[in-house]
């Protein structure tokens, strides 16, 4: 009986253990303003100095359903001929990051069937490959090359742990 | 010992720890897989194939989809336009008219009506700011000065969508350099200035938006230059074997040419349908005013349009 008793609590304990090592999300800071993730961002992004940012306009056309992000700052290409881009977006509690982060997939969906294929070829696999990520309260859509996205998830991990 | 008091204890404990295995496993294979969301998506490829195709003697390549399944273009074929730069118009063979079915345009005073030829002075004062239709007007030398016209206002990559239009900088020829189209309405104070805007947008833009950004656009040269006269050319329909007919249709282009006037009407400024003279009787753009891609001008196009620009002049 005992034997059986504890066999039963290893058990459990052990499972337990596994599912909150799996299931615990990486937390992360909450209260870094948009404006100071952008000096940390831009220096890794190739074509930063092609980059500007657009009125709010861009982003209720584009981005419906986010006028309760606590912050927004989009930054697009506006000379060149490079199509980085990307945007942060800061969660509140009236809207939160998963939907935020559906509302950025949404558009990259939009840009990419928008895209013509007959201009910047070379620059296309960014916005086919664009990405989407959660950092707790802050999204991040980012239409860069692979390089680019990698050193900009590793910096706002950083400065948000 | 009784059979049915029987209890073999060690098979009980292989139950639960077999039990207990198979949990860790589905437990590490949950975690592995993604367990933890993190909101990552990418969009679906879509699978299209690209060549390039090269303007004549353009700078930068502009690649199109491969036409794998090329159909022939069976429409009617426009007659060729005669004007050369010190011919008057007159001389020219008007168009069979469309019947296309498409949107009409209501009456309306910002409309550029015809007007006497104002022959080749008239088209020398003029800037062209907008997209790839509007760069074509340099690759095939249609202006004066060639392809070194500096007429021709477009950015850098060759396109230029509405909703960037403000903030997106052309290569202003005067110089070379890169800046909005108000800096360089700023600095050339143009006497007139035809935009001709919208077909890269209309796939997803709604009328708000469309109309929305379109006079911001035509608001921030008014204010850069107030005296420069504004003409908002109708967009350019497409031919029947444009590979994107799905996002980009002749309907939805007559449809925003009705938007496009409603600009025009909001800031003042003049209409220029010249779309009217484009369409063939089955509503498509005339075979032989394209370069072959369903979209772009060659050089019989763009003479049909400054054909049209000089007899529909802006004479207020």
């Amino acid at each position: 009986m005992k034997q059986r008793i504890s066999t039963l609590v290893i058990a459990v304990i052990l499972l337990s253990s596994l599912l909150l090592a799996g299931c615990t999300k990486q937390t992360f800071r909450n209260d870094v303003p948009l404006l100071e993730l952008q000096p940390i961002i831009e220096p890794l992004v190739t074509h930063a100095d092609h980059l500007d940012t657009l009125d709010d306009d861009y982003r209720r056309f584009n981005f419906p359903g986010t006028e309760d992000a606590s912050e927004v700052l989009i930054r697009q290409s506006v000379s060149g001929t490079s199509l980085d881009e990307y945007g942060l977006f800061r969660a509140s509690e009236l809207l939160g990051a998963d939907e935020i982060a559906d509302i950025c997939s949404a558009y990259l969906k939009q840009r990419n069937d928008a895209w013509l294929g007959l201009y910047m070829l070379e620059e296309y696999p960014k916005l086919r490959d664009a990405e989407v990520k959660i950092f707790g309260e802050y999204v991040l859509y980012m239409i860069l090359s692979e390089e680019d996205k990698a050193e900009v998830i590793s910096a706002v991990e950083a400065a948000l742990k | 010992m009784k059979d049915n008091e029987y209890f073999d204890q060690s098979l009980f404990n292989k139950l639960v720890c077999a039990a207990a295995a198979v949990a860790l496993i589905c437990v590490i294979i949950f975690v592995i897989v993604g367990a933890v969301s993190d909101g990552s998506g990418k969009p679906e490829e879509t699978g299209d194939d690209f060549e390039t195709y090269v303007f004549p003697d353009a700078d930068e390549p502009v690649s199109l989809p491969v036409e794998t399944t090329a159909e022939p273009v069976e429409t009617t074929a426009a007659p060729e336009t005669t004007v050369a730069p010190d011919q008057s118009a007159a001389e020219t063979t008007a168009p069979a008219e469309a019947d296309s079915g498409l949107t009409a345009l209501p009456a309306s005073s910002a409309i550029l009506t015809e007007t006497p030829d104002l022959g080749q002075t008239y088209i020398d004062s003029i800037i062209f700011l907008g997209d790839s239709t509007t760069y074509g007007m340099s690759a095939y030398g249609v202006l004066t000065g060639g392809k070194e016209t500096k007429q021709v206002w477009t950015p850098q990559n060759g396109t230029l969508t509405l909703d960037q239009a403000v903030k997106k900088k052309i290569v202003f020829p005067n110089t070379g350099l890169e800046i909005t189209p108000a800096e360089a309405a700023e600095q050339a104070l143009p006497e007139y200035l035809v935009i001709t805007l919208g077909v890269n947008g209309i796939s997803f833009m709604n009328e708000e938006q469309f109309i929305t950004e379109y006079t911001k656009l035509v608001k921030s040269i008014q204010t850069a230059s107030p005296n420069t006269r504004i003409i908002l050319q109708s967009i350019f329909p497409v031919g029947s074997n444009y590979k994107n007919l799905n996002a980009i249709n002749n309907e939805a282009i007559t449809r925003a040419n009705t938007w496009v006037l409603k600009v025009a009407e909001n800031c003042g400024v003049k209409y220029l349908d010249t779309i009217s003279v484009l369409l063939d009787s089955d509503g498509w753009l005339y075979s032989n005013y394209q370069n072959g891609d369903g979209m772009h001008f060659n050089a019989e196009g763009y003479k049909a349009v400054l054909n049209y620009i000089r007899t529909h002049g802006y004479t207020d």
